[in-house]
């Protein structure tokens, strides 16, 4: 028992019956109980459309469906073996492959869990960068800044299967105009573009960067706005250049803030299927998520263990992120 | 306390534990009851499929294209009653599936793997029939349709077509074709006619030609009217190249994937992969001819080259078809649909051909491959085995096997009827524009190529379709793309 319960008589009644009991034992909860019980059907619904899928997927992952795909049976772990030792690269698309099966350009390219990280640091490096530059500009006093804030979400607010048509018109052969620009600056193949996989993975994660930018931009404006003003009076005055405010007092506060949205946006682009699907195809840009796509109508087990796999990197890579923000982290 | 107004008030306003959780309660339990209240019900709410119609009848729920489920359900509803001799106390409601084969295909199977009862019958691509027949999620209508109409699936329809409905282990029978669908090659008869040619004298609507021939008029016509494009064709990176537009050609080249016509089915495993092989390589070299205009050594010295697009790399039906309509091709490969639209746009100037060949069949490496081959695709009627109206579902299919019911899909929708003795009749010739080309389309369906569809099929045609595009587009030779794509055949053949 709490000390508010030690404290206080527990109410008394007259009434009785399992009703009454139960309301006499809810009120008599501590402060901490009856917030664990408020919070239960949280943990529920949580349990509902997160651990349960997850224990699921786990299960599926565990059965093989045979050649002929008429019968289905229990394999253990074989199917995680067989996705780490490449037994498994015969059920994904065209020539790509789980684990690079070499360390040349070529078969990195081909694996699924590169180019899901190429993609992942590719995006979200830039995206922060770039979504920093506009919060310091959106950060400052200016004439029609309210405008400029939403000229800046339209690309976040854009469906993905918009950005991706998008895309894939600009670099279309038929009517795109982006392709011979690019090709003459060497950036993209001049021919067969959207199925060269440099160049497809190129302009991929350029529409990624297009779309959520805004999105690293508004979480960081947010950090920057809770900064308290007169610090940067106090700089001012000690003679700190605008550098050295930017480097001794605005980055260091808005660092945990970036935190988070590095968080959210690696957990994002760790699961990128949408946009390739829309500009290229999954079998020229595989990511791990494809992969999963891929394989579920044919080999379930397979599909489900690859899942289960991305869900594991993505955990390892949000600790990584979490114990790199130590504190400050969420 | 109660002396102080302010304490009194705030009092009065606060909830207490006990209230708040009765009116949660309260508030779930309702919500909760009202959301399953339709569970408890008679089923006489609109929200599921009811097996009596309103008229007290029989409701079959028919999986169906979409757009033509959208545009036509009336029209193709009274056919069926009128055309089709289809009990009145029997009515279809046609459901759209996605326009994406595909994605129509997964929604398909996970309605069958969870054993929902509606859709009743499916219109099925007859390239998935097969992984479904394997996975024994179809009724087998050997067991469900009556004698006489399994003989007349038997004896009168296309047989390559039906093939691609029946069980190669059992023989039975798992799905009624529908329509089937091949491709033939457009052509523009005032072009090649400025160019000195002749096509009606030369019988160019149901004689075939070689591939040099043809490359040679091809590269001509397009240099003496001066459009953009020689051939327009489809060679991206999707399903389209693999069973069809490569299969087609290397098929034309006395090549095979499977060492022949009589594996196209299996058994997986046990058949020859049979890519890495001369006609096979030689099938890539010309289009790589057709594109780039190499002569490999002499080899293609005499075919005509560099008339093809290097964006047929990324081209698929539509994509290909937009030059074309637009005045910018010569030649056009494509299936019937694009015939309709070309003709409205060119009238009598279009001309049809069966595609070209490069050996005959007699010199073919592979049996039952050579000569002109147009890749078979189409649709079939399959049915739910956990529907719970198998009679009236059998009454449906057999309306849409009449033969007035198949004209009618050929003049509203270009729909080609499956048996090839409707090819010949007066209503097929006297329909427009679909009549003016029913030679070439009698041709092509002669000359038909199944795809490859087993269990296997979706890991293996995806790499078919890459190394194919790699190829012809200069990524790596011919010869190596087809030994990369060997070994990977290989592999998917293994058991698992």
């Amino acid at each position: 028992m709490s000390a508010d319960t030690t404290s206080k008589p527990a109410r008394e009644s007259r009434q009785s019956g399992p009703v009454v009991g139960f309301l006499r034992w809810l009120e008599n909860l501590s402060d901490t109980q009856y917030a664990y019980l408020l919070l239960t059907p949280v943990f529920v619904l949580l349990g509902i459309v997160a651990i349960y899928p997850l224990l699921r997927t786990f299960e599926l992952s565990l059965y093989a469906v045979s050649t002929d795909l008429s019968s289905v049976r229990f394999v253990g772990l074989d199917n995680y073996v067989a996705l780490f030792t490449g037994e498994k690269n015969r059920f994904l698309p065209g020539g790509t492959t789980f684990l690079p099966t070499g360390l040349d350009a070529a078969n990195l390219l081909d694996s699924a869990l590169v180019i899901t990280l190429v993609f992942a640091v590719g995006s979200v490096l830039f995206e922060t960068l770039i979504g920093l530059g506009q919060a310091l500009v959106l950060d400052q006093d200016f004439y029609g800044r309210r405008w400029v804030r939403a000229a800046i979400i339209i690309p976040w607010a854009v469906p993905i299967v918009i950005q991706g048509m998008m895309f894939f018109l600009m670099f279309d052969s038929n009517v795109g105009f982006a392709t011979p620009i690019l090709a003459d600056l060497g950036v993209v193949a001049p021919t067969n573009t959207l199925n060269d996989t440099v160049s497809a993975t190129f302009i991929i994660i350029v529409a990624d960067i297009w779309k959520t930018s805004a999105f690293m931009a508004l979480l960081i404006l947010a950090g920057l706005q809770s900064i308290n003003r007169s610090l940067y009076d106090v700089a001012r005055v000690a003679g700190a250049s605008k550098w050295q405010q930017f480097r001794y007092i605005t980055l260091p506060l808005i660092l945990p803030t970036i935190g988070v949205a590095v968080l959210f946006r690696s957990v994002q682009a760790m699961r990128v299927y949408g946009i390739i699907d829309t500009v290229s195809s999954c079998t020229v840009v595989p990511s791990l998520s494809c992969m999963v796509v891929s394989t579920f109508n044919t080999h379930e087990g397979t599909s489900a263990a690859i899942a289960f796999v991305t869900a594991a990197i993505i955990g390892v890579v949000v600790m990584g992120i979490i114990l790199w923000q130590g504190e400050d982290a969420i | 306390m109660t002396a102080n107004p302010e304490t009194s008030k705030t009092t009065k306003k606060s909830v207490s534990r006990r209230r708040f959780i009765t009116a949660a309660g309260a508030t779930g339990a309702t919500a909760g009851l009202s959301g399953c209240a339709s569970m408890f019900g008679n089923g006489s709410g609109t929200g599921g499929q009811v097996g009596e119609s309103e008229s007290g009848g029989t409701t079959v729920v028919w999986g169906f294209d979409a757009t033509v489920a959208q545009d036509h359900a009336d029209q193709l509803r009274t056919a069926l009653h009128e055309k089709g001799g289809l009990s009145d106390d029997i009515r279809v409601e046609f459901q759209p599936g996605q326009p994406d084969s595909g994605k129509r295909r997964s929604t398909y199977n996970r309605l069958l793997s969870s054993q929902e009862t509606t859709p009743d019958m499916f219109m099925m691509d007859n390239g998935w029939v097969n992984i479904f027949i394997q996975r024994g999620q179809l009724a087998n209508l050997s067991e469900v349709l009556p004698e006489s109409a399994l003989s007349t699936i038997e004896n009168e329809y296309f047989g390559g077509f039906t093939e691609t409905a029946i069980d190669p282990a059992s023989g039975d029978l798992f799905g009624v074709p529908l329509y089937p669908d091949y491709p033939t090659m457009l052509y523009r008869k005032d072009l090649v006619e400025e160019a000195g040619y002749n096509p009606t004298e030369e019988n160019w609507a149901t004689e075939p030609m070689t591939w040099k021939r043809w490359s040679n008029i091809a590269a001509e016509a397009q240099d003496v009217s001066g459009v953009d494009y020689g051939f327009t064709t489809q060679w991206d990176i999707y399903v389209g190249t693999a069973c069809c537009t490569f299969n087609e050609v290397l098929s034309s080249w006395g090549g095979a994937y499977f060492g022949g016509r009589e594996n196209l089915f299996g058994p997986v495993g046990e058949r020859p992969v049979t890519v890495d092989s001369d006609p096979v390589v030689n099938s890539l070299n010309m289009m790589r001819k057709f594109v780039h205009g190499e002569s490999f050594g002499g080899e293609f010295s005499d075919y005509g080259g560099g008339f093809t697009p290097t964006n047929i790399l990324g081209w698929i039906e539509d994509s290909s078809l937009a030059p074309f309509i637009d005045g910018n091709a010569v030649f056009h490969r494509n299936w019937p649909y694009a015939i309709n639209q070309a003709a409205s746009e060119f009238g009598d100037d279009l001309g049809t051909m069966p595609l070209p060949y490069g050996v005959p069949e007699s010199e073919a490496q592979f049996p039952g491959t050579g000569g002109s081959t147009s890749a078979l695709g189409g649709w079939h009627i399959t049915v739910n085995p956990n529907s719970q109206k198998l009679d009236a579902v059998t009454q449906v299919i057999q309306a849409s096997m009449r033969e007035e019911f198949q004209l009618f899909l050929l003049e509203i929708e270009g729909w080609l009827p499956p048996r090839a003795s409707l090819f010949n009749s007066e209503t097929a010739a006297e329909l427009e524009p679909a009549g003016d080309y029913m030679d070439t389309l009698r041709v092509a369906g002669e000359n038909t190529m199944a795809r490859p569809v087993t269990a296997v099929w979706n890991n293996q045609s995806s790499k078919i379709a890459e190394q194919a595009n790699r190829a012809v587009g200069q990524e790596v030779s011919s010869s190596e793309a087809m030994a990369t794509l060997q070994s990977s055949l290989e592999e998917t053949e293994r058991n698992n």
